[in-house]
């Protein structure tokens, strides 16, 4: 779902974008979604370390937000300038994969997700704004790994 | 309340119950300014 450039357009173009794209960024714009990221992860923190793994995690947890018109919404989103880079970059293809279960029925589950990559992979965008993303992504196909674990089923 | 599991190598995308009103969970493992690997939970309710 990250990388040097991608923008948060959306809660779901967010996560393709940490999973999907490369050599990108993240970056937090100013929509509707705003993480929580001491939510996200109370035990680690944000950007905290993993104690003896020499690594470090960093969770968000995207609030749905408030209703508003889409129109507005969009207009809003092209003209907001607002972001913050991440202190770590993909330096590789990062491959994902993708659990259907639970999904709902509505969603066309791998396709979906797959197609929803892609558009921030590229730095697809309602804008007008030109794509400068050469990016790729990886999919893997699907999987019965369940990662990270709501709130009803910590481990 | 989702939380971050801990980095397993893998990139996973999937589905899960998570606090009334957030819309996902994502997680990013990194190390020396590299990223390991990252999760996405979506909320299912």
């Amino acid at each position: 779902m990250a990388h040097r450039a991608a923008l948060r357009m959306s809660a779901f173009a967010a996560l393709a974008a940490v999973v999907g794209a490369t050599a990108v960024g993240s970056a937090h714009g100013g929509d509707r979604s705003q993480p929580d990221r001491a939510a996200a992860s109370p035990a680690a923190g944000a950007g905290a370390p993993l104690a003896g793994s020499g690594m470090s995690v960093l969770g968000d947890e995207i609030e749905a937000g408030t209703a508003t018109v889409r129109p507005a919404a969009v207009s809003a989103a092209c003209a907001d300038r607002a972001y913050s880079l991440e202190g770590f970059q993909a330096a590789k293809t990062l491959t994902f994969c993708y659990n259907p279960a639970g999904s709902p029925t509505n969603v066309r589950t791998a396709t979906a997700t797959k197609n929803a990559t892609w558009t921030v992979t590229i730095g697809a965008n309602r804008c007008g704004i030109t794509r400068r993303l050469a990016a790729s992504g990886g999919y893997a196909g699907t999987t019965g790994r369940v990662r990270p674990g709501g709130h009803r089923g910590q481990v | 309340m989702g939380r971050c599991n801990g980095n397993d190598g893998d990139n996973t995308v999937g589905w899960g119950s998570l606090r009334v009103g957030y819309l996902a969970i994502t997680c990013v493992y990194y190390a020396d300014g590299k990223i390991a690997s990252s999760d996405i939970m979506i909320n299912k309710s």
